[in-house]
């Protein structure tokens, strides 16, 4: 299982893919900007004793549901994950740079929380 | 038995259709249900009834996954509107808090002015129509 630093390095990692296709690729720039909140969420629950990790997304959503820090979190995170799925299959649905400026403004949101908990 | 077999239709895909609340009216639910607490409903007429209070939400559709007790819900708007979505969020999240034992998968689709048969190919199923 990946530890707290793994997951840290994987969320920086999938942040840096997004910056790097914010220009071109606005939907997938997002889908990139909703793995890195993926992974600073499994960070944060990496680090209780013993450490937690989600099995699939659905559980994962219900851990941030129950969690007390990341709760009020909770519509961030979702919007998140709801433009992700939408830009991978929802071809009807246009992705601009201000989609890509949205998903920054919840994954820094997101970070604002966790972070301080790593 | 699971907690809905008796509604349950034949399955959608891979997964188990539930009915619901085809026939409820979203003002009236609003009457009855409260939220936050643990629903006396069905689950996938709590969810329903929950989802049905947001005004823009045309119609939800809520699959039980046999394996896990899991329920895959979608929610159909038209607006590809981010506060709009926000509101629904915030009714998922109630819907969690009252259903704490069962996991969800939520989704939020705009139409954006689509026929909502263009989009999916479950479109005439749904557990709840906005009348």
């Amino acid at each position: 299982m990946s530890n707290l630093e793994d997951h840290r390095a994987k969320a920086a990692h999938n942040e840096a893919l997004a910056a790097s296709l914010a220009a071109s690729f606005e939907d997938w720039a997002v889908v990139a900007l909703f793995y890195a909140a993926v992974h600073y969420v499994e960070a944060h629950f990496a680090k209780n004793v013993p450490p937690v990790h989600s099995q699939n997304h659905d559980r994962r959503d219900s851990a941030i549901a129950s969690s007390k820090v990341l709760k009020p979190q909770w519509k961030n995170y979702r919007e998140l994950k709801n433009q992700s799925r939408a830009a991978r299959y929802y071809a009807h649905i246009v992705f601009t740079q201000a989609d890509v400026d949205a998903a920054k403004t919840r994954l820094e949101a997101v970070k604002l929380v966790i972070l301080p908990t790593l | 038995m699971s907690p809905c077999a008796e509604i349950e239709k034949p399955g959608l895909r891979s997964d188990s259709y539930i009915s619901a609340v085809s026939d409820s009216n979203p003002s009236e639910a609003q009457d009855f249900y409260t939220g936050s607490q643990v629903s006396a409903f069905p689950p996938a007429d709590h969810v329903g009834l929950e989802l049905s209070l947001i005004y823009e939400v045309e119609r939800v559709y809520v699959w039980l996954a046999e394996d896990d007790n899991l329920f895959r819900v979608i929610s159909v708007v038209d607006a590809n509107d981010p506060a709009l979505r926000d509101r629904i969020y915030e009714r998922e999240l109630a819907i969690m808090e009252a259903l704490p034992w069962y996991d969800f998968d939520f989704h939020v689709l705009p139409r954006v002015g689509h026929a909502l048969s263009e989009l999916v190919d479950y479109a005439d199923k749904p557990a709840y129509t906005k009348r």
